[in-house]
């Protein structure tokens, strides 16, 4: 049970020293193999300390801070989408059957009912298939994987871009792509950024990056 | 570049280790069992030695097929009279003075 554990952890300790010191990070993963199982996960949690030590810099933490905090508003911003888009839906349906949505303001229902069922319907799937899509690029970003944030951001501006031209004659074609558009392409171009820097702090670390 | 300050504790207990039997190539976990330094410490130390060219170290062919090879240390020359010198000292302060008690093991 522990060696397995053991050996997960000393492989993420490889991965991580890798890039900075890669033949202590061989080293350390090739002597897992001959270590006693009852000493198995010491020796990879040991190992896993050394990774860190000898990865972690200011620089490093400040883009971990920085991901997580861009990760975080895109993926609030994705999910309140898919959100505000299914209780409108639901408000529309509870009128259409005659319910009251509660508590809501006269304006609000107002709205709702101006316009048919199928143009809330077309809101949700829109708003939920983008905001869902936004959800994914933020987990992205918040794992790691910024290299992936680009691609996802490609699909997201050609999902923008489609959207509107099969839209409902109320929803607006001009300016929701154009927001969405910019703030994903914006958001692809900070995990790029984040990568470039990610990158450079590691070369730097292992002493062969540039000035 | 060679350091020219006193090596730490767990330098020490490493070098110790090492002169002990200088000619002979060690391995990462017999030296962690032997002083009692987790990899968290004994790597970082390790590769210190190494860039001051107080340590050499290789990859071994591993003795049973099917397992992987091992990255063994050795001291160089100059890195086996660094290590007497330090050891000698730290030898030397601990038999003259009572107070301080060895490392533990």
């Amino acid at each position: 049970m522990t060696r397995p554990l053991a050996l997960v952890l000393g492989r993420h300790a490889a991965r991580v020293l890798y890039p900075v010191r890669p033949l202590q990070a061989k080293a350390m993963l090739a002597e897992l193999d001959y270590v006693e199982d009852g000493d198995s996960l010491a020796w990879a949690f040991g190992c896993l300390m050394a990774s860190y030590r000898q990865r972690m810099s200011l620089l490093a933490v400040g883009i971990v801070a920085a991901q997580l905090c861009v990760a975080s508003a895109a993926g609030v911003f994705g999910f309140l989408h898919a959100y505000v888009s299914f209780e409108n839906l639901r408000a529309k349906i509870m009128l259409l059957t005659g319910l009251q949505p509660s508590p809501a303001p006269g304006s609000f229902l107002y709205a709702i009912d101006s316009y048919p069922l199928e143009h809330w319907v077309w809101i949700f799937l829109v708003f939920t298939t983008g905001g869902m899509l936004h959800v994914i690029a933020a987990i992205m970003m918040a794992i790691g994987s910024n290299r992936k944030v680009l691609p996802l951001a490609i699909v997201i501006v050609a999902f923008d871009l489609v959207a509107p031209l099969a839209a409902s004659p109320h929803l607006v074609p001009a300016i929701f792509p154009a927001i969405y558009i910019g703030l994903i392409t914006l958001m692809a171009i900070v995990a790029a950024g984040f990568v470039w820097l990610w990158r450079w702090d590691e070369r730097r670390l292992a002493g062969t990056a540039g000035l | 570049m060679r350091s020219a300050r006193r090596p730490s504790p767990q330098a020490v207990r490493l070098l110790t280790a090492l002169v002990a039997k200088a000619q002979a190539w060690r391995y990462g976990y017999d030296l962690s069992k032997e002083t009692g330094l987790t990899p968290g410490t004994l790597y970082p130390l390790l590769a210190r030695l190494e860039a001051q060219d107080l340590l050499e170290s290789e990859w071994r062919d591993p003795e049973l097929d099917g397992r992987p090879p091992r990255h063994a240390y050795r001291l160089t020359r100059a890195g086996a009279a660094f290590a007497l010198k330090w050891t000698a000292d730290a030898n030397a302060k601990l038999s003259s003075n009572p107070v301080i008690r060895p490392a533990k093991r």
